[in-house]
C-alpha cells in the first residue's frame, strides 16, 4: 500500500502551520481519512489538544487516533526512509514545507517507491502575497511556490474586501494557468478538499438502483459543493480524457473509478487535483459501476457539472 | 626570584610569532600548557630552572593554525576509502593517489574490494568528482567490474550524488519501474546506477544510512583531530555539524577533547542547519549561552551557525543580477534561500542578544546583503560592541559590502580553496570573468579593513592551511591559470589570516593564534619557513606535526 503525500507549501506567514494544527485538531481525521502522519519543521509551533496525545518522544508525537506527528530532525530523506520501514505505515503523509522550499523539489520525494503524490497545496497570504511576489529577494521564490500548486489556498480572505479577493484570484489564475484558487480564512481548508477521501463507500457492490443515477449534491461547509455519479455506461478513453481536461478551474478535486469502453477489462483510478490529472490502472475491481466518481468544486457557478452519459 | 616551575626551551631554526612587538625569535619557552615567552635562549634562561629540548632545532615554529570552518564529518568520511580526483592524505598520514579517470577509480576500488573479508559488507567509498572526467559519467556497469555480488556505493564529492552497482540496485529493489526523480537512466530507461539528490540516494537504503550513522561518532571526532595534527592545525571549528542538543553527541565531544591525547582544541558551533532536536531559536540561544559558560581549555562554545543560501557551483547560491552565466536547463535563474530573508533580522537578533557570535553561510552576494542587513538591524535593536559576527564563505561579497562589514564590526571567513578546485568553472559557467576575478576577495577585505580568515570547509576541500594559504596567495585554478591577480594577498597576510585572523573571529585570539607569553603553547611545526619559500611552493612545505598545550603530536598514523 502506497502512502499518499500531501505537500503544504507557501511562503513564511502564509498559514501552513495553522493548517497543520487545524488538521491535527480535527478529532475525526484519524478514522475518516486513515492514519495520517504529519512531518513538521518545528514541534514548538504545533498545537495539539493534550487529550489527543498518547505518546511523546524526541522527534515523534503519537495521537490517540493513530496519527503521528514527526519533526524533520534528520531531514526529509531520513524521515521518509523511517516511515517506509514502519511495519504498519500510515495511509497518508502531510509534509509541511519550510517557508523557503520549492514544493516542486519536494515532490520528487513523493515518487520514492512506497509513496505517491496526492496534492500540492500552496497557501498564499491575501494581505501580502502580491507584495511578496515582487520582492527583491523572494519574489522569484514566491512565484515558483505558487506555480507548483495544484490548489492555491488564498488565506486570510476575511482580512481583505471582496473586490481585493476577486482581484487576487484573477491575478493568481493569470499567473498560474489552470490554478484552482480556494479562498479560506484561518487556513481552515476542509480535510475533504485536502485529502479527497472520495473512495466510494460501496466499492465492489453492484447497485440495484437506476443505471445512471442523477448527480447527488451535497453542500458541505459553505465553500464547496460535491457531485457524485454512478453509471453503468462507459466512455471511451478519449472521451474520459477530454471530460477531465475540460472541467472548469472551479473544480478542486475529482476522484473515482472508471472502466472505458475501448478497454473493458481494465479498471482505471481517476484523479484530478487542481488541473493535474492522473489516470492509472488498478489490478482490482474497485467499483461495481462502469463509472463511479465524486467531484468537489467551489460554490458559485450556476451550472452543474455533468457526467457525459 | 621567579616562581616559575621548571620549563622547557625549544630552540628552532626560526620562531614566527605573529606578534608585532617581537615578530621573529630563535626560541620559545613552555611551562605546562602555556608559553612562558619567546626570545633568545639566553633571554628565556633568565626565568629559572629549565631544560633545552632540541626536537625542533631544525624546524620552523609558527602559531598553530586555526581552521575556522570545517566539519567533524571530515573525520567521519575517512572511515571510508577515498576515490577523488586529487591526491589526498588521510588522518593517518597515508596518501591516497587521485583517480584521474573512471578506469583508475575502478582499479582503486578493485584493490579495496580484494582486501574485504565479509562478503556481505557493502563497499562504501567517497570523493568521486566526475566534473574532471571530460563529461564521462561513472555508472553501475563500471562498478560491476569491481563486484557483481557485493553492494557498492560511491558517494560523490559534492554530496549531492552517488553511483551504485547492480548488486546494490537488486538488493534495494531499484528497477526500471522505480519512478523516483534523480534515478538516472540509460537509453533503454533502466537505472544506470547514478542517484541524484537525497530523494534518490535514500533508495540505496543500507549504505546511505550507514554513512549518516558514521559521520559524528567518537571515531569521526578523533580522525578529525588527527587530520588537524597532520596539517599543522591546532584549533578547529566544527561549524554547525554537531547537534549539541543531543546529550550523546555533547558527551562524546567532552570525552574526546578531555583526553590528553586528543590533539586539537575544538570550537563546536551550534546549529540546526543540518537537523537538530531544537528548532526554536530562543531555546537554541539559551542552550548556546549555557554551553558557552561550560567551555574548557580544549572544548569551546559560543558560535551559532546559520546557512542562508546554497553553493555557487551548484547554482544554488543567491547571486545578484546578472545572476548566472550558464545555468543548467530548467534552472530558475537564481539560487535558493534556506532561510527566509524576512526571518533573518529576528533570528540574528535572538542569538546576538544572547551574547553569541553568529557565523552565517553566504556564498552569494545577495545572501551576504541579507545577513549584513540583519546584523545592522540586530545592532539597532540591541546595541552590542565587539560581536564579531562573521560572513562565512563570503565568496561573492562585493566591495561595498566589505565596507559595510567593516563599519558594523563584522568579520569574513573566505573560501579561498574554491579558486583552485572550481575557479575554471566559475569563470566559464557560473559568474563569468569579472566576478570570478573578484571572488574570494581577500585583498579587498584587507583594503577595506575587514578582519578575515580563509578556510577549507573540510571535507568539501582538504584540510590544510599551507594549501589554503597557497590558494589565497597565488589564486591558481586547477588548470594553472591565475584567476584574479589583483585579489592575491601576501604570504604575511595569508599567515595572519590562518592564525590570528581565524582566532579573532571565534573570540579565542587572547588564547591562540600567536606566540606570546601567557598564551597556549600551540605550534605548527614546519620543515620550511612559509615566509621564505617561493609562494608557489607554500603547499609543499612539510609538516612535522603540532604541539598542543605543550604536548607533542608528530604527524603520522593513528594516535
Amino acid at each position: 500500500m502506497s502512502i499518499a503525500i500531501t505537500i503544504i507549501g507557501g511562503y513564511l506567514g502564509a498559514g501552513k502551520t495553522t493548517l497543520v494544527n487545524h488538521l491535527l485538531q480535527r478529532a475525526g481525521v484519524g478514522s475518516q481519512y486513515g492514519r495520517v502522519a504529519v512531518l513538521v519543521n518545528d514541534f514548538g509551533d504545533v498545537n495539539i489538544d493534550e487529550a489527543l496525545i498518547s505518546e511523546v518522544s524526541e522527534d515523534t508525537i503519537k495521537l490517540t487516533n493513530g496519527c503521528i506527528c514527526c519533526s524533520l530532525v534528520e531531514g526529509l530523506a531520513m524521515a521518509l526512509d523511517g516511515l517506509r520501514q514502519l511495519e504498519d505505515p500510515p495511509e497518508r503523509l502531510v509534509i509541511e514545507t519550510s517557508g523557503v522550499a520549492d514544493p516542486t523539489q519536494l515532490a520528487a520525494y513523493a515518487q520514492i517507491p512506497g509513496f505517491h503524490l496526492d496534492a500540492i497545496i500552496v497557501l498564499a497570504d491575501a494581505e501580502t502575497v502580491r507584495k511578496r511576489a515582487r520582492d527583491k529577494y523572494v519574489g522569484d521564490l514566491v512565484r515558483q511556490q505558487l506555480a507548483a500548486a495544484d490548489i492555491v489556498g488564498l488565506n486570510k480572505v476575511d482580512l481583505v474586501d471582496t473586490e481585493t479577493a476577486d482581484d487576487l484570484k484573477r491575478w493568481l489564475q493569470g499567473m498560474i494557468p489552470g490554478a484552482v484558487v480556494v479562498p479560506v480564512a484561518n487556513a481552515a481548508i476542509d480535510p475533504e478538499v485536502l485529502f479527497a477521501n472520495t473512495t466510494p463507500p460501496r466499492a465492489g457492490v453492484v447497485s440495484d438502483g437506476p443505471a445512471n443515477t442523477p448527480p447527488a449534491t451535497v453542500h458541505h461547509e459553505q465553500l464547496f459543493e460535491s457531485f457524485s455519479w454512478q453509471s453503468d455506461r462507459s466512455l471511451s478513453r478519449a472521451e474520459l480524457d477530454r471530460w477531465l481536461a475540460e472541467l472548469g478551474d472551479d473544480v478542486v478535486r475529482v476522484k473515482g473509478f472508471v472502466t472505458v469502453s475501448d478497454q473493458p477489462e481494465t479498471h482505471l483510478v481517476v484523479q484530478r487535483v487542481g488541473s493535474r490529472v492522473n489516470v492509472h490502472r488498478s489490478d482490482q475491481v474497485l467499483s461495481g459501476f462502469s463509472a463511479e466518481l465524486v467531484l468537489i468544486r467551489l460554490k458559485g457557478a450556476t451550472e452543474s457539472p455533468t457526467w457525459p452519459c | 626570584m621567579s616562581t616559575i616551575e621548571p620549563f622547557v626551551i625549544y630552540p628552532a631554526r626560526k620562531v614566527i610569532t605573529m606578534n608585532r612587538s617581537y615578530p621573529v625569535a630563535e626560541a620559545v619557552a613552555v611551562v605546562g600548557d602555556r608559553i612562558l615567552g619567546v626570545g633568545t635562549v639566553d633571554e628565556l634562561s633568565r626565568w629559572g630552572e629549565h631544560t633545552v629540548d632540541n626536537s625542533f632545532a631544525n624546524q620552523v615554529i609558527a602559531p598553530g593554525f586555526v581552521e575556522a570552518h570545517s566539519h567533524v564529518m571530515g573525520g567521519g568520511m575517512w572511515q571510508f576509502p577515498y576515490v577523488g580526483y586529487f591526491d589526498r592524505s588521510d588522518p593517518d598520514g597515508r596518501l591516497w593517489a587521485g583517480s584521474k579517470n573512471i578506469a583508475e577509480v575502478v582499479s582503486s576500488l578493485q584493490a579495496i574490494e580484494a582486501e574485504m573479508e565479509d562478503p556481505d559488507q557493502p563497499l562504501i567509498a567517497w570523493g568521486l568528482d566526475p566534473i574532471y572526467f571530460d563529461g564521462e559519467r561513472m555508472v553501475a556497469s563500471h562498478l560491476d567490474q569491481v563486484s557483481t555480488t557485493r553492494e557498492i556505493f560511491v558517494y560523490h564529492a559534492s554530496g549531492h550524488l552517488a553511483t551504485v552497482n547492480t548488486a546494490l540496485m537488486e538488493a534495494e529493489g531499484i528497477t526500471i519501474d522505480t519512478p523516483t526523480p534523480g534515478v538516472a537512466r540509460d537509453s533503454s530507461g533502466h537505472p544506470n546506477g547514478e542517484l541524484q539528490e537525497p530523494a534518490a540516494m535514500i533508495l540505496a537504503g543500507r549504505c546511505f544510512r550507514t554513512i549518516g550513522q558514521q559521520l559524528r561518532t567518537p571515531a569521526a571526532m578523533w580522525k578529525y583531530a588527527h587530520e588537524a595534527r597532520n596539517t599543522g592545525t591546532t584549533t578547529l571549528v566544527d561549524l554547525g555539524t554537531s547537534q549539541l542538543a543531543d546529550p550523546v553527541q555533547l558527551q562524546n565531544w567532552r570525552e574526546a577533547t578531555s583526553h590528553e591525547d586528543y590533539p586539537a582544541r575544538v570550537m563546536v558551533a551550534m546549529s540546526n542547519a543540518f537537523g537538530g532536536q531544537v528548532n526554536d531559536p530562543t531555546q537554541l540561544a539559551q542552550l548556546g549561552a549555557d554551553l558557552k559558560a561550560e567551555s574548557t581549555d580544549k572544548l569551546h562554545f559560543g558560535i551559532v551557525k546559520i546557512v542562508l543560501d546554497g553553493s555557487i557551483q551548484g547554482f544554488s547560491a543567491r547571486v545578484s543580477w546578472p545572476h548566472y552565466i550558464d545555468a543548467p536547463e530548467g534552472h530558475s535563474g537564481n539560487g535558493l534561500w534556506l532561510i527566509a530573508p524576512d526571518q533573518m533580522a529576528d533570528l540574528v537578533t535572538t542569538y546576538h542578544a544572547a551574547g553569541l557570535t553568529v557565523h552565517c553561510h553566504c556564498n552569494g552576494d545577495e545572501a551576504a546583503e541579507v545577513f549584513i542587513d540583519a546584523v545592522e538591524a540586530a545592532l539597532e535593536r540591541h546595541p552590542r560592541w565587539d560581536h564579531r559576527h562573521t560572513v562565512q564563505h563570503c565568496q561573492l561579497t562585493r566591495p561595498a559590502q566589505y565596507r559595510r562589514m567593516a563599519a558594523l564590526g563584522m568579520c569574513a571567513n573566505i573560501f579561498s580553496n574554491h579558486m583552485f578546485y572550481w575557479g575554471d568553472q566559475h569563470r566559464d559557467t557560473t559568474v563569468g570573468h569579472e566576478r570570478a576575478f573578484g571572488m574570494d576577495a581577500c585583498a579587498t577585505a584587507a583594503a577595506e579593513g575587514v578582519s578575515f580568515s580563509i578556510h577549507s570547509d573540510a571535507p568539501v576541500t582538504p584540510m590544510g592551511h599551507l594549501h589554503t594559504m597557497w590558494c589565497a596567495v597565488n589564486r591558481f585554478t586547477s588548470t594553472g591559470e591565475v584567476l584574479g591577480e589583483h585579489e592575491r594577498i601576501s604570504v604575511e597576510q595569508a599567515l595572519h589570516a590562518v592564525t590570528l585572523g581565524a582566532a579573532f573571529q571565534i573570540k579565542l585570539d587572547h588564547e591562540v593564534g600567536s606566540l606570546e607569553a601567557g598564551k597556549r603553547a600551540d605550534f605548527a611545526v614546519l620543515d620550511e619557513d612559509p615566509l621564505e619559500v617561493a609562494p608557489e611552493a607554500l603547499k609543499d612545505i612539510g609538516v612535522w606535526g603540532t604541539v598542543v598545550g605543550g604536548k607533542h603530536f608528530p604527524a603520522g598514523p593513528g594516535d
